[in-house]
């Protein structure tokens, strides 16, 4: 039994290693919270639904819109509520990037109604049956996909000048600004290479849990903020160890104590962790010059 | 005189905003605006004391709701189940929550900007999920029966008694303020919000100084939760969710950060609109949104920083209240 | 020599395998202008850090007259009298420069005195206020008074933070690369400044800086400081004629 809980939260893990780096990501480069970077998701998650209605409900179909309307969605974010953030009081980023947050998630509520919505998607894979463990096509695909994703990821971050530009700015803005990267074009990008990364894992939930409600975005933004912050933000690792953390705390107390109370123990566990290393475990400690 | 912050503009508008106030309840105005109002008084307490911690001491936190919530929840077990005055639920409740909260502080305050957000977050959650999976607290449903308040021996419970009320622990909650502010440990605050290692440097014990700024605005939530509590004669859960904090955080920052009057007309304006407006509840909150998101760009300093009756903003001049630019 | 106001005794600090500092002794006697010296890497401001508290030595300790402060915080050293400017220049840069000032001025008034408005609170107002405005005047700035701090020039913001360290009483005052980033005029300006200080508070100046010539007129001594070593402790005519110093400096040259 346990080891199928195991198994359980590799996947749930993994899902949320791929949106913990897509924030990290995002916050690495902008250096502010996103606060709507769940409402994005899920958002983008009802549009792929709305649209595919009629049509097929095949993987790779739903993959792509999914990633295409979570994208655009997060482009239009950094557009309307970040661009203008530049030169704010960090205080007004904040309430800004809130505002937008509490906009999307209502309307959501306004376009979609309160209503749960089933979500339904053909998996390429059946479910599986090892050893005593049943392991569900959705929960496989989801470990396969996200294993993927991080292979690409890592190319991409690693091996392209896009990536390797993205990684300067994260280290040092100033440094790479002086290095004669474009700011404007490299958030614009992590935005969407964040996005994308959301857009992936709004699949994934999806399909593992077959509902999509308008608040997820809250509730599951909040969790990716615990798992960016648990790892240490701005680490890309981190983001894949804490994920992983936050998958792991939500189905063994969901299966072994409580599902009401998976949240509250998640999140006592992250105020822990922030009082014990506040830098998350990755996460490197910022010594102050004096 | 460059520290001493008028409780009183010298604009004569708010003479005339003052005098209003006084004398609503003796207009012939249907009774919802003065329910409103009543609302707008204790909200502006929150809110006030919740300047202290993030406009002068520089400390963000989403956990305000769940303190509001806390002295409302201590208030109102003592009024149903020990039948106590309003004035030992009072003073317990502030001091309950004061307490609360200083532990907290000790806890988290040696955290630092977004990661200080996010325990505060994390406190506010899991005080919320106490409130709404506790049996003693009424659960999802609430506590209702807390008897109307009683101040020697004047029963307090038709809408005016209840605005004049409410005005009263407004104006002890800003004058508070006011006091602290204008004092040397007012002035610390605002140089640990600063730069804290030159506050450090120049003698001001840091530590303290927030732990000090967390337990008062604490306190200061808590006092207005108890008076929220015998306004409604009820409370539940739905008043002290994060959700409550970050329209909070809102309220403070779009009515000015680090200035006596923001507060109130923050909390004025995110709570009168709505209404103005008639819309459905739904609504709401994409209000608040949308303000948010749109206003809060436009005037960085809040709408206190928008002078009436003065030629523009003294540009380069700054007072200890407002806040610069400053990376969390 | 003077009474030792200030005395590094055996002070010791590593960073992992790193010895940024081994065996560090010196003193610095009442009134005394005292220079810290060496080239970069040196571990001038870790020292200077560890005096005034921001760090904790390995070993070692740190006497303020009599008082031995190695745990002391922060500030309980600077509420003992010790003033600091910092290398990156930490203003309140939201305030104006008389309200920098004003921060540090340390007043005593009773919590009755405070809520109650009394008069003994708006004197001791006043007089912190009148003190602040003379510190200010006396750096030179006083057309500046009701500026933001954070729209000043460079040097104009050093000065700023000069008169605040000033503001808190402080027997010794620490400076943390005050030359740094200014041009001939300036340094100029801030050498008769800082005579200028001495002899009006009668204090004891600690200066780091990597500059030579800026303190070489300056001082009564200078400690040479070379890899966490002390190299050299005399007078400027007797360390800039010290063998291990001309190498530090000259050698460090040739290898940047």
């Amino acid at each position: 039994m346990i080891v199928q809980q195991l198994a359980n939260s590799l996947a749930l893990g993994g899902v949320y290693a791929l949106m913990a780096l897509g924030y990290s990501l995002i916050f690495g480069v902008l250096r502010l919270i996103h606060f709507s970077y769940g409402d994005v998701m899920v958002m983008g998650g009802y549009i792929a639904l709305t649209l595919l209605a009629g049509f097929s409900h095949s993987f790779g179909l739903m993959l792509a819109a999914m990633i295409v309307f979570t994208t655009l969605l997060g482009l239009f974010v950094e557009r309307v509520n970040f661009r203008p953030l530049r030169n704010m009081p960090y205080m007004t980023s904040l309430v800004a990037s809130l505002g937008m947050s509490l906009v999307i998630e209502n309307a959501i509520l306004l376009l979609w109604g309160p209503a749960r919505r089933p979500f339904e998607v053909e998996l390429p894979i059946p479910a599986l049956r090892i050893g005593g463990i049943q392991l569900s096509g959705s929960r496989v695909l989801a470990v396969l996909v996200c294993l993927l994703v991080m292979v690409i990821l890592d190319f991409l971050l690693r091996r392209t000048r896009l990536g390797m530009a993205i990684r300067a700015t994260i280290l040092d803005h100033d440094a790479a600004t002086l290095m004669g990267i474009n700011r404007e074009f490299i958030v614009v990008s992590t935005f969407a290479v964040g996005s994308a990364l959301s857009g992936v894992a709004m699949l994934l939930l999806g399909s593992m849990y077959g509902v999509v409600y308008p608040l997820e975005g809250y509730v599951i933004g909040t969790m990716v903020f615990a798992a960016a912050m648990i790892g240490g933000m701005g680490s890309m690792p981190g983001a894949v160890i804490g994920g992983l953390i936050i998958g792991f705390t939500l189905t063994m107390s969901s299966a072994y104590i409580s599902v009401t109370y998976s949240n509250a123990i998640t999140m006592a566990l992250l105020v822990l962790v922030l009082i014990i290393k506040p830098d998350g475990i990755l996460g490197k400690r910022q010594e102050e010059n004096i | 005189m460059k520290f001493r912050l008028p409780l009183l503009r010298q604009s004569r508008y708010w003479y005339v905003a003052l005098a209003l106030v006084l004398v609503l309840p003796a207009l012939p105005l249907p009774s919802f605006i003065l329910r409103l109002a009543t609302l707008i008084f204790i909200y502006s307490s929150v809110i006030t004391g919740f300047n202290l911690l993030v406009g002068y001491c520089g400390l963000v936190s989403v956990a305000q709701a769940g303190f509001f919530g806390i002295g409302a929840y201590t208030a109102a077990l003592m009024s149903i189940h020990l039948h106590t005055s309003f004035l030992v639920g009072l003073v317990t409740g502030t001091l309950v929550t004061g307490t609360i909260s200083a532990l907290i502080g000790a806890a988290i305050l040696r955290l630092k900007g977004r990661y200080l957000i996010m325990a505060t977050l994390g406190i506010n959650e899991v005080i919320n999920l106490v409130i709404v999976n506790a049996t003693f607290t009424g659960g999802p449903n609430g506590l209702p029966g807390v008897s109307a308040p009683s101040l020697f021996g004047i029963v307090f419970s038709s809408v005016s008694s209840l605005y004049y009320l409410n005005l009263a622990g407004l104006v002890l909650v800003t004058a508070v303020v006011a006091l602290l502010v204008n004092s040397a440990v007012g002035r610390s605050m605002v140089a640990v919000r600063e730069d804290d290692l030159a506050a450090e440097a120049i003698g001001i014990n840091v530590a303290s100084t927030k732990l000090l700024a967390f337990t008062l605005t604490g306190a200061m939530a808590g006092l207005a939760g108890v008076f929220y509590a015998y306004n409604n004669l009820f409370v539940s859960y739905q008043s002290f969710t994060t959700g409550e904090s970050f329209i909070m955080l809102a309220m403070l920052v779009i009515g000015g950060m680090g200035t006596l009057s923001g507060p109130f007309l923050g909390v004025a304006l995110l709570m009168a609109l709505p209404e103005v407006l008639r819309g459905a509840s739904l609504y709401r909150y994409l209000f608040y949104g949308l303000a948010l998101a749109v206003v809060a760009p436009l005037w960085p300093g809040g709408l206190a920083s928008i002078r009436l009756g003065q030629k523009g903003a003294a540009a380069g001049k700054r007072t200890v209240g407002q806040q610069g630019g400053k990376e969390a | 020599m003077r009474e030792s106001l200030l005395k590094v005794d055996m002070v010791s600090k590593s960073f992992g395998g790193l010895k940024a500092l081994q065996e560090v002794s010196f003193e610095v006697g009442s009134g005394e202008i005292v220079a810290l010296i060496g080239p970069n890497g040196a571990g001038k401001s870790t020292l200077l850090n560890i005096i005034n508290g921001f760090l904790r030595s390995s070993a070692g300790r740190v006497l303020f007259g009599e008082k031995n402060i190695t745990q002391e915080p922060v500030h309980g050293i600077a509420l003992m009298g010790v003033g600091r400017t910092f290398q990156k220049i930490r203003l309140f840069k939201g305030l104006s420069v008389i309200e920098n000032v004003r921060m540090a001025v340390r007043t005593t008034v009773g919590a009755v005195d405070v809520v109650f408005r009394t008069r003994k609170f708006a004197t001791t107002e006043k007089e912190a206020l009148l003190r602040a405005q003379n510190l200010v005047e006396l750096v030179g700035l006083a057309e500046r008074t009701d500026d933001k701090a954070g729209s000043l020039p460079y040097g104009q913001q050093r000065l700023v933070e000069i008169a605040r360290a000033l503001a808190g009483n402080s027997k010794l005052l620490l400076m943390d690369e005050p030359g740094a980033g200014m041009n001939g005029e300036e340094l100029k300006l801030l050498q008769s400044l800082i005579t200028r200080i001495r002899h009006e508070f009668d204090l004891s100046i600690l200066v780091v800086e990597h500059n030579v010539d800026f303190v070489l007129h300056l001082s009564d001594r200078i400690v040479a400081l070379d890899h966490g070593i002390v190299i050299a402790n005399g007078t400027p005519a007797q360390v800039i004629q010290n063998p291990q110093v001309i190498e530090a400096y000259l050698g460090r040259k040739r290898h940047d």
